[in-house]
């Protein structure tokens, strides 16, 4: 069904994921790789050279390249440019001409980079995701965009999610989170079990997923449309249109080599194929010049190969008749199948009607529920059969909660009631669903009932006993809404799964609850003030309090909110967090210099050693020599503090980003995005006065 | 002959209720172009059916007697050959072509039949241990195996110019026995648990393979296949049983089912042997000469354990189909041209547009059907679940198969392969061993095992398997240590609307990985230097056949009828020897392995306490055993550890010829560590670094109890440190398989 264009074998490694497809002498395509130590090389097939054959061009960057992506980002230049991410900068490379287009230091890292025209902007921009950051440059390399997300960028792409004409920015995070952004502003967020490995448009509103657990799947704006798991991991994914019926299929890149096209639509396997070595990438290009697009999978080791689109016109009659007589055996072994399950209800059905006294009838109602242990701030799922039948055993399956998402456990004491623990590891909005396996004593038969859960993202709090004085949070969130109380208190009932409604007699002015989190201990106290309509959510967890607000807000449907907070705690460490930056910045600008001036000292003691030795001046080279050796010990030693206070200034960087992301999730609609870009105006301009009023209270 | 590999095409025909094996025959060649297809299943419905246009053309359906057939035979004697003889419990029934019963007979017996040949009015039934022989309704001749009978066929055996129909049995341990006269007439022990057997029918006389004499003197071929999927030629002379080829069993897991040996594909004049197995694998074989290993020329999968394998004119009169009833009861047809074939080599493109509509039209018919049946579903499952209330628990309710092999090809493993009538999802599953699981890298089936600890810790392993999807059989692969004696349970879950599920339970047994074998092969292992376990007390044969029967597998339940019993025995994992000598009040174990004596004193004594018995025992250490056991283990445990160190630097080592360019800059060890480790690439792939790791514990593991074993044993004191000590010693890639020997000596 699908042919095999072309294939071909590279001399070099491929690292995962590092490989593009640009056009970078404007008129023919190239393939370009990372491979190890640090180099890049181009590989062009159609190169018509002086130096002959030369098809491969190496370039050797000599640092640690974590990602790669080619587009044309300056309008004027009429070819591809070439995009080199390493930890701490990008670089923008024409290949034709050997020159660097920019080169800028990008001190959040570069994890993931990305060309493409963002919503409303009329340029292509070179995006690149770092350390809670995606930021934007323009053909000359200055900052055009900026933005935050909650973690490290793992993946970037662009989709139509709005289906509006302009195309949003899907961001993949390491926090598991897929953010959909209409220029700075987050219009979406999806979360999703793992890390966000891979994310790519296939049609419309759809797009395609990949999670570093597995997990391959399709969404359809928000919604998820079908998801498989496999136990290996999905190197790369990307759509084509490869067996031709007008609507793209789902790719994707194994690590135990397979390559896979699935349905858009069910998931369905159409096609696969297995390489000796993990798939590093597949793209989709015209690669061989020929006007036909075409699938390319790189594996690992280099291994190329090309897939045409399946031909619809010629042999269309042989297909068709092939597909039906495929299809007309689907459907009779659908129809025996069919009638295997029919018999096998009768049978059922019967024995029911005719069942044996000593095969007395189970009662299957069963009632589970989430039991709140205020002891120990604990939950657990308690299973409770109506009559005396025993509780055998679960299968439970939930996302994110059990290792695999699922989990057995077997109950051998047989009794009418079972439990055990749910241990929530984040706060996830999930549903866990069951298959309980109801018997009699010593008997290998189950009646299994299917039970199912929900959970809110707030759930896993516990109602705390009225005594939580003693432990009241300092730090708090004040925002004025134009809500009445029994407004505020059937929110609280749904988000935290609480029966206040019913029981508590609520005084009708103010109104207080405390809950403690089964997850981490800490308590979180609601209040409410009739009075001035002022809601107070204490709590010392600052991301905490940004999701009690997105919450409360998507749930009375507001979607305008300002708020006023304070966050002693948080803001002291955020102080440090800033102190930290100026002085690693101090550091790193004091290494520098000490570099330059080794260098310096290096080039003059090798020139003085090589003198001598043309003079033969034995002494004179030893000494020479000796004193570059610990010149060098030196610069080894200083790299390794450089290094240090690298990752250090990186780790503070993130933390900036991210105190950000978290002060702007305390507000909902326009404050929330205005609040982003004033702080980063803020940060540019080092007025740290102001960003400390913005984070507080959203206006300098 | 060479290379001459055949393409066939699959029709699926008709589903039945799930089928034991051999209940699928094909009625001889009637008047008609066509034969019939006879499907027995376990809802004891027989159906007899011709195949007209992949549509069924029903002759009889009986009405379901709600009790599995268990065999489906037909006559043998001179016109009884398109007669049907079926077997349910303990009844024989005969009925004619049209559904006419003219024969009913009851045995008074306890077991179910479970193999049955007709000839004339002479009977031979085979239940799961004992073999009978009717005549005229009457019980002539019984004789009782010691172990279970895995099938019976009857074969005209000729003793000294006489020819006589004689019983074939293959039984559970390990032999295949001829019986005449209710009696054993001579045996051929196997080297694996053999399964089915077939006769070779040389129709064709005159095969490059046999001399005329040969046919003359009625020398029968028979094949024979096993467990675990290994194929085997017999020839019963007169006098003994000859061996012919023995073909080694390839990397399927899957065991054979059964073996039909009656077309010539390749048309040699020799019948070729089609290979029917548990994980739906058809093979077919090519004899080129009787004698010669056959070659396999044809292999698919019809994914369905396969329990019936046949070759006939079914769905066509040019050419016989090998015609396949599977266990979950589907019954397809591989045929040798594709349906269309002749439309699309001869009559052009009109009659190939004739068949497309044609084919359009029945799809339409059947996708009607279809949508009828699936409202008729939708009612019924809501009937069934208003009735949820009420019991669907029933013996019956699903036809399960569980078996349970030891593997040793690559990596010694358990294998534990389950056929379930119904597709299932997931399979969960509990035991009290903790079990480390392995996946298939190249099985189709994608599957996600979530192993969690248990809460109370009174489980081990806590697994839930969930397919990828609906599947009518899975297969589990996970090893286990010796030592102790547990069980896993597997609890069956079919798909969401349907409210059933049951379990299973499998023992493992304490010495688990250990496995039977023949007096021949043990020759070669009896040399060794053996330590010696005597047991003596006041115990009958029978009480000391159990004790062992807690020990191993592949032991029959009953204890043997002689005086005195020798077993033989092989670890599959590192391969020590075990030998067992008992007889009333005696028990000897005699073994290389003292870690392996250990873990039988162990069980036998606990065993006899339960008993209230007392028992005496004795031991004798042969110093020798220690360097035979050192041997054994030490070059495993060299080449895992030096991998599992070398694994780590190679990465960096890569990285800088990468640099370099070249490997000019390495030393010559390190040149060829780089280069030996590319050779073995696939060899690292298989296993990733922490599996490795895991069984270099597990061996070192090992070498620890058996320092421990051999000085309880031999009355010496135990260094406080032996454990660290060893560690220590195992983990220098410089240690010498002396210093190992010495360490544990001293």
């Amino acid at each position: 069904m699908y042919k095999s264009a072309f294939k071909l074998y590279l001399s070099d490694p491929v690292h995962a994921g590092q490989a593009t497809i640009g056009c970078f002498n404007g008129s023919s395509l190239s393939l370009t790789c990372v491979t190890n130590a640090g180099k890049v090389f181009v590989h062009t097939p159609q190169a018509t050279n002086i130096d002959g054959d030369n098809q491969v061009k190496y370039l050797n960057v000599n640092k640690q390249i974590s990602c790669i992506a080619s587009g044309t980002i300056d309008p004027m230049l009429r070819r591809d440019v070439l995009l080199i991410g390493t930890p701490n900068n990008l670089l923008a490379y024409d290949v034709e001409e050997n020159r660097d287009l920019f080169f800028r230091d990008v001190p959040d890292g570069v994890t993931s980079c990305l060309v493409g025209k963002l919503g409303s902007l009329s340029t292509n921009l070179a995006l690149i995701g770092g350390n809670c950051s995606v930021q934007g440059f323009d053909a000359k390399g200055s900052e055009a965009y900026w933005t935050v997300t909650g973690d490290v960028v793992s993946a970037m792409a662009f989709a139509n999610f709005t289906n509006n004409p302009g195309k949003e920015l899907l961001v993949g995070s390491k926090d598991n989170e897929i953010r959909i952004f209409q220029n700075e502003q987050v219009i979406e967020e999806i979360l999703e079990i793992d890390e966000i490995t891979g994310l790519c448009p296939v049609y419309s509103s759809k797009f395609g997923y990949a999670l570093s657990n597995g997990t391959i799947g399709i969404y359809n704006s928000s919604r998820r449309v079908w998801r498989v798991k496999s136990r290996h991991t999905p190197k790369c994914i990307n759509s084509f249109d490869l067996n031709g019926d007008g609507v793209p299929e789902l790719l994707s890149g194994w690590s135990n080599g397979k390559f896979e096209v699935r349905s858009e639509k069910s998931g369905e396997t159409l096609f696969k194929e297995n390489f000796s070595a993990p798939i590093s990438s597949v793209l989709c290009a015209d690669f061989r010049s020929n006007g036909r697009e075409e699938v390319i999978c790189i594996t690992e080791d280099g291994e190329v190969k090309g897939y045409l689109q399946a031909d619809s016109t010629i042999g269309k009659t042989i297909e068709d008749s092939k597909k039906s007589a495929e299809s007309l055996s689907q459907l009779q072994h659908l129809r025996t199948e069919l009638q295997q399950e029919i018999k096998m209800y009768q049978n059922a059905n019967f024995q029911a009607e005719f069942s044996n006294p000593g095969q007395a009838k189970v009662d299957t109602k069963i009632s589970v529920y989430i039991e709140k242990m205020q002891g120990d701030y604990s939950l657990r799922l308690v299973i409770k059969s109506a009559k005396t039948t025993a509780i055998k055993a679960v299968v439970v399956e939930a996302d994110g909660i059990f290792a695999n998402e699922v989990t057995f456990y077997p109950f051998p004491e047989e009794k009418d009631t079972a439990f055990f623990p749910v241990t929530l590891i984040s706060r996830m909005a999930c549903v866990i669903s069951m298959k309980v396996l109801l018997g009699f004593p010593l008997s290998n038969f189950y009646h299994a009932v299917n039970a199912e859960i929900h959970l809110g993202k707030l759930t896993s709090f516990v109602p705390a006993p009225s005594d939580l004085r003693s432990n009241f949070p300092a730090s708090y969130v004040k925002f004025k809404v134009k809500d009445t109380i029994q407004r505020f208190v059937s929110w609280v009932d749904a988000a935290f799964q609480t029966n206040l409604t019913s029981t508590t007699n609520y005084n009708k002015d103010t109104f207080e609850m405390g809950f403690v989190s089964s997850i981490n201990k800490m308590p979180l106290v609601l209040t409410f003030n009739a009075n001035e309509s002022i809601i107070v959510i204490s709590t010392d967890d600052m991301s905490l309090a940004g999701e009690v607000v997105q919450d409360f807000a998507s749930f009375l449907g507001i979607s305008e909110l300002e708020s006023v907070n304070d966050f002693p705690k948080e803001m002291e460490e955020f102080q440090g967090v800033l102190q930290d930056v100026e002085s690693y910045n101090a550091v790193r600008l004091t290494i520098s210099a000490d570099v330059a001036d080794r260098t310096g000292a290096i080039k003059e003691l090798v020139i003085k050693g090589e003198e001598a030795r043309i003079l033969q001046n034995m002494s004179a080279v030893r000494e020479n020599y000796r004193q570059l050796f610990h010149l060098n010990k030196d610069m080894v030693a200083e790299h390794e503090k450089k290094a240090l206070n690298h990752k250090a200034l990186v780790d503070s960087l993130k933390k900036v980003n991210n105190m950000i992301q978290k002060a702007s999730n305390l507000r909902v609609g326009k404050a929330k995005s205005a609040l982003v870009t004033s702080c980063r105006a803020a940060i540019k301009a080092n007025n740290m006065r102001t960003l400390f009023k913005l984070i507080k209270q959203g206006t300098a | 002959m060479e290379g001459t590999n055949i393409t066939l095409y699959r029709n699926d025909i008709i589903q039945s209720a799930p089928a034991y094996k051999g209940s699928m025959k094909l009625l001889p060649l009637g008047k008609r172009t066509r034969q019939k297809v006879v499907l027995g299943d376990t809802d004891g419905v027989i159906q007899v059916f011709s195949v007209k246009k992949k549509e069924t053309v029903g002759v009889f359906k009986s009405l379901p007697l709600h009790r599995a057939i268990t065999r489906v035979e037909l006559g043998k004697g001179s016109g009884q050959q398109d007669k049907i003889f079926y077997c349910y419990d303990q009844t024989v029934v005969g009925v004619n072509k049209k559904g006419k019963q003219f024969f009913q007979y009851s045995s008074n017996l306890t077991e179910e039949i479970k193999a049955l040949t007709v000839n004339g009015l002479t009977f031979f039934t085979a239940g799961d241990y004992v073999c009978n022989k009717i005549e005229n309704s009457n019980d002539v001749q019984q004789y009782v195996s010691r172990d279970r009978i895995n099938e019976m066929i009857t074969a005209r055996i000729s003793f000294s110019g006489m020819a006589e129909v004689c019983p074939v049995l293959v039984c559970q341990d390990r032999s295949l026995k001829v019986l005449k006269d209710g009696e054993v007439y001579y045996e051929a022990s196997l080297d694996t648990i053999p399964t089915t057997i077939a006769e070779v029918e040389s129709v064709i006389s005159g095969g490059a393979g046999y001399s005329t004499l040969e046919l003359c003197i009625g020398r029968r071929e028979i094949i024979y296949g096993t467990e675990r999927g290994g194929l085997g030629q017999l020839f019963l002379d007169s006098d003994a049983i000859r061996r012919g080829w023995n073909m080694p069993v390839e990397n399927s897991v899957g065991g054979v089912n059964c073996v039909c040996a009656k077309y010539d594909f390749t048309g040699d004049g020799i019948p070729d042997i089609i290979v029917g197995k548990d994980d739906g694998t058809v093979e077919i074989f090519s004899t080129g000469d009787a004698v010669a290993q056959p070659e396999k020329i044809y292999s698919g999968n019809v994914a369905d354990s396969v329990s019936s394998i046949h070759m006939g004119y079914v769905t066509n009169e040019e050419s016989q189909d090998v015609a396949i009833h599977t266990f979950s009861g589907n019954f397809l047809c591989l045929s040798q041209k594709p349906s269309k074939a002749k439309g699309r080599a001869q009559g052009g493109v009109d009659e190939e547009i004739l068949n497309i509509e044609e084919d359009a039209m029945r799809a339409e018919r059947t996708r009607k059907e279809i949508e009828q049946l699936r409202s008729k579903l939708e009612n019924l499952k809501e009937k069934v679940h208003r009735n949820q209330t009420s019991a669907v628990q029933s013996s019956n309710a699903i036809k399960m198969n569980v078996r349970h092999i030891l593997n040793h090809h690559d990596e010694v493993s358990h294998v534990v392969r389950v056929e379930i009538a119904i597709p299932v999802m997931k399979i969960a599953l509990k035991s009290d061993l903790p079990l480390e699981f392995i996946h298939d890298n190249d099985s189709d089936v994608q599957r996600r095992i979530s192993n969690t600890k248990s809460p109370s810790e009174r489980y081990s392993t806590l697994a839930v398997h969930i397919l990828d999807r609906p599947s009518k059989r899975a297969d589990f692969r996970f090893k286990a240590s010796e030592g102790k004696s547990g069980q896993v349970q597997l609890f069956i879950l079919p798909e969401e609307s349907f409210h059933y599920s049951q379990s299973h339970t499998i023992n493992i047994k304490p010495l688990c990985l250990h496995q039977a074998i023949g007096r021949e092969e043990a020759e070669d292992y009896l040399v060794r230097p053996l330590n010696k376990l005597s047991i003596t007390g006041h115990f009958s044969m029978q009480e000391m056949h159990n004790w062992i029967c807690f020990c191993l597998m592949d032991i029959p339940t009953r204890a043997p009828h002689t005086r005195q019993e020798t077993l033989y025995f092989v670890s599959t994992f590192l391969d020590t020897f075990l030998l067992i000598n008992y007889q009333e009040g005696e028990g000897h174990f005699s073994s290389d392995s003292i870690s392996t004596l250990a873990i039988v004193r162990d069980v036998i004594t606990q065993r006899a306490t339960l008993q209230k018995q007392r028992l005496n025992i004795s031991f004798h250490a042969n110093e020798d055993s220690v360097p035979q056991f050192c041997q054994l283990i030490f070059p495993r445990l060299r080449g895992l550890t030096s991998m599992y160190q070398q694994s780590s630097l190679v990465d960096a080592l890569k990285e800088v010829s990468a640099q370099e360019g070249n490997l000019d800059c390495f030393t010559d060890a390190q040149k060829k560590m780089i280069r030996s480790v590319s050779e073995n690439q696939n060899e690292r792939n298989k296993g990733t670094l922490e599996s490795k790791k895991k069984d270099l514990d597990q061996l070192v593991g090992l070498v620890k109890t058996f320092y421990f074993d051999w000085h309880k044993f031999s009355g010496k004191a135990l260094k406080k440190t032996y454990s660290q000590d060893i560690e220590a010693l195992l983990s220098r890639l410089d240690t010498t398989l002396d210093d190992v020997i010495l360490y544990i000596n001293n």
